[in-house]
């Protein structure tokens, strides 16, 4: 049995059930039970059969006569029959589901004890039970204050591993973009070395051949000699073809190192750690940083076409812009299982807003996927492929800033989002944001026409 | 196949034409080079005509490398087959070796030193291959005397008994099965038995068997190599194909079915480099940069310095 409940005990002596009314009466004039609002009666195995309180007395005592006429009474004639009975052996939460339930308003009774054979132990205050139970919720409110905190804290921490995931696949695309060109610019450049290395030693032979020609002195045997030299290095080694050749690998190796200074330009632009975090934001730059830096997952697969109209700066902060862009076009990208992949993008205003729409001709969406596709950890992604936070970090993202995303999708044609923004800042008063509640169900409701039709392009 | 003085021909698949010209233009004086940013094409090339050697991009729009590397294995055997990738693609580094049965896992940028030494010792086997297949082909193949009835052994260093369990259901009756829980013991069974398959995990505990995979291979060079791990090292793979020319990767637990397959290919291949020891060129090993012999106890390495392995 429990501690809890021997400390809610009161081991009161009870009534026996023939002890007259009067006898009675004068049991509660002789106190020695003040926190007890009754007292309980038992029979001749000690088994409890009812209660009287200190009230049910009282009002019996109020009417003129009642002593006399019925002092001589046994006490089992006025007493409560139907008393709260709990047991020591039952657990703590039975016995206060059981006199909180079973307690009358008001509370002028206490409930009994028993031991586990059923015999009286003793009496028990309501209001102790009360005490209890406040103490148990404020124990619970603790533990679900803490929980909660946990819950934020491996939220914020998978929040973190998913940028850190996005971030490892980026990098591993990007140094593949970067390794090719280096690839062949440091080839180019050991062989153009090489090359020179021979060029070089091919002019130090015409050099001492044109000093000696020019040269009175020099003897005939010497100028034959050189001039054998230089039609053997002629013979292994065609300085003007090659010469012609190494124009083309300095071509190719200018080509190379700009397409390297660019991968690394849009990688500082999408980081953007220079910049402040909300800032007057073109979006169109953001677009193009983003196609830079995802271009692995497109190229050679997807033709992407730009439709921009001119939209006004936006208050943002570019790098998490930047990190949405990117998930939206790595998703387009993957849902694109065939090789007439085609990814349209677009930007334009409406109202009070800036949108940009990503368009593909992927596999779509099923319908039972859509309403969650917002949701944290769903995906139907591959292991590895995914963590399923992509859209929902991108769902927070772009409602703290005001805007929403939603979007547009039929199986086997494809799937549109639209990102809008505010182009006004956002007033200080917080935005409404309860992504579970409100991330379902966020369909652009007409533009799946628009989608049939544009995908005709 | 070649006349005395015809180049060797090096096929180069690569979708970047910049890298194709760059390469190109490096071996051009010594061999005889295709170009093409295709697959399909690559295999027809080397249908068609004496490859020696290809190297192959892995990412590329229309084929794998991995793909494209196969189906060469498929019509041309003797081609020599090296990777050239800018890409840590696992699966890429795995499927090279148990689908195309690379020479050489090369790696955007390289160094062109190494690329050279690597094509050319690519082309030497090549040419051997070659000409032991024209040979045979002349000669008609007569059966030499009947196989020896001794079964070759297959060895398991790994101190995993569910890994014992997989390989003692893969292996067929009559090989006899030698399980060492350390390198000390595989070194004593080695030298004891006539061992043609070895089986190891990478990592054993705390004990790395990469040095000792790879000076193996040296020092044995008949012995195929199944590496059973669940190690998913990039770089380390990659070590193993250049340095210990793994003949599989099996990833682990491993699954009875396919784990009896590549035991089946593993003996297959022994029989191969035991009768025909031109072939066993085609996995000579890339020298290290790093002591291969460093942690092993001195009775080990003792053992290693009688075949000639050191460093």
């Amino acid at each position: 049995m429990s501690s809890s409940l021997r400390a809610l005990l009161d081991a009161v002596p009870p009534l026996p059930v023939d002890m007259t009314l009067d006898a009675v009466t004068e049991r509660f004039g002789e106190g020695g039970f003040d926190r007890m609002l009754s007292l309980a009666v038992v029979d001749e195995d000690r088994q409890p059969v009812g209660l009287i309180s200190r009230h049910a007395l009282m009002e019996l005592l109020l009417n003129k006569y009642s002593r006399d006429l019925f002092g001589r009474r046994p006490i089992r004639y006025f007493m409560n029959t139907q008393p709260v009975i709990v047991s020591l052996a039952d657990s703590t939460s039975s016995v206060i589901s059981a006199v909180t339930t079973q307690m009358r308003i008001p509370i002028i009774e206490d409930f009994i004890f028993t031991e586990a054979d059923g015999s009286y132990a003793g009496l028990g205050s309501v209001a102790d039970v009360l005490k209890l139970v406040e103490q148990r919720l404020n124990q619970r409110n603790h533990a679900l204050a803490q929980a909660n905190q946990e819950i934020k804290a491996s939220q914020a921490h998978l929040v973190q591993s998913e940028k850190m995931a996005a971030l490892g696949q980026m990098v591993a695309g990007v140094a593949h973009e970067i390794n090719t060109p280096l690839g062949y610019v440091g080839n180019n450049v050991q062989m153009a070395e090489e090359m020179l290395g021979k060029i070089h030693g091919l002019v130090a032979a015409y050099d001492s051949l044109f000093e000696n020609l020019l040269n009175p002195a020099a003897e005939q045997t010497d100028v034959e000699a050189q001039i054998q030299a230089i039609a053997a290095m002629r013979e292994e080694f065609d300085a003007v073809s090659d010469l012609a050749d190494l124009n083309e690998l300095f071509t190719d190796t200018r080509f190379g190192l700009k397409q390297i200074s660019e991968i690394v330009l849009s990688l500082k632009n999408f980081a953007r750690v220079d910049r402040a975090a909300t800032d007057q934001v073109n979006l169109i730059e953001n677009i193009e940083t983003a196609l830079t830096v995802g271009h692995h997952h497109l190229k050679n697969r997807v033709t992407v076409e730009k439709r921009f109209e001119p939209i006004p700066l936006v208050p943002c902060a570019p790098s998490q812009i930047n990190q949405v862009l990117l998930n939206l076009l790595t998703n387009a990208a993957q849902a694109i299982n065939h090789d007439k992949g085609r990814l349209l993008i677009r930007t334009y205003t409406r109202g009070e807003f800036v949108c940009i729409s990503v368009e593909d001709n992927g596999s779509g969406i099923p319908p039972e996927h859509v309403s969650r596709i917002f949701e944290p950890f769903y995906t139907t992604k591959k292991i590895g492929e995914g963590t399923g936070l992509g859209l929902s970090i991108s769902y927070r993202i772009i409602k703290d800033h005001g805007g929403d995303i939603r979007l547009a999708t039929k199986p086997g044609v494809g799937t549109r989002f639209e990102i809008s923004l505010p182009i006004k800042p956002l007033t200080n008063q917080p935005v409404h944001t309860d992504s579970s509640s409100d991330a379902s169900g966020k369909q652009v409701a007409d533009s799946i026409e628009v989608l049939q039709t544009q995908n005709t392009y | 196949m070649n006349e005395p003085n015809t180049k060797p021909t090096l096929l180069l698949v690569d979708d970047e034409a910049r890298i194709t010209r760059s390469l190109k233009m490096l071996f051009r004086n010594e061999f005889n080079v295709l170009t093409t940013d295709n697959g399909h094409d690559a295999i027809e090339i080397a249908r068609t005509q004496p490859v020696a050697v290809v190297i192959s991009d892995q990412r590329m729009p229309i084929m794998a490398g991995v793909d494209v590397l196969r189906g060469i294995r498929e019509v041309s055997p003797n081609t020599m087959r090296l990777l050239l990738t800018g890409y840590a693609d696992l699966a890429a580094v795995i499927g090279s070796v148990n689908e195309g049965e690379i020479f050489r896992f090369l790696q955007k940028p390289w160094d062109t030193e190494q690329i050279r030494a690597d094509v050319r010792a690519a082309a030497d086997v090549a040419e051997l291959s070659f000409a032991a297949a024209a040979r045979r082909n002349h000669e008609m193949v007569v059966d030499e005397a009947p196989q020896p009835v001794s079964r070759p052994g297959i060895l398991l260093l790994d101190q995993d008994p569910m890994a014992y369990e997989l390989v003692k259901r893969a292996t067929p009756q009559g090989n006899p099965l030698y399980w060492a829980r350390h390198l000390d013991e595989a070194m004593e069974l080695l030298s004891a038995h006539a061992i043609g398959v070895l089986v190891a995990d990478v990592l054993d505990g705390q004990a790395s068997h990469v040095g000792a995979i790879k000076a193996l291979k040296r020092s044995h060079p008949q012995l195929v190599t199944i590496v059973l791990t669940q190690l998913r090292d990039y770089e380390l793979l990659v070590e193993l194909i250049n340095q210990g020319q793994v003949f599989r990767f099996h990833p682990k637990p491993g699954h009875i079915g396919t784990f009896t397959k590549n035991m089946q290919s593993a003996l297959d291949y022994h029989k191969v480099l035991q009768t025909q020891p031109e072939v066993r060129q085609r996995h000579a090993v890339a020298k290290s940069d790093k002591p291969l012999l460093a942690g092993l106890s001195d009775r080990v390495m003792g053992y290693f310095r009688r075949f000639g392995v050191s460093n």
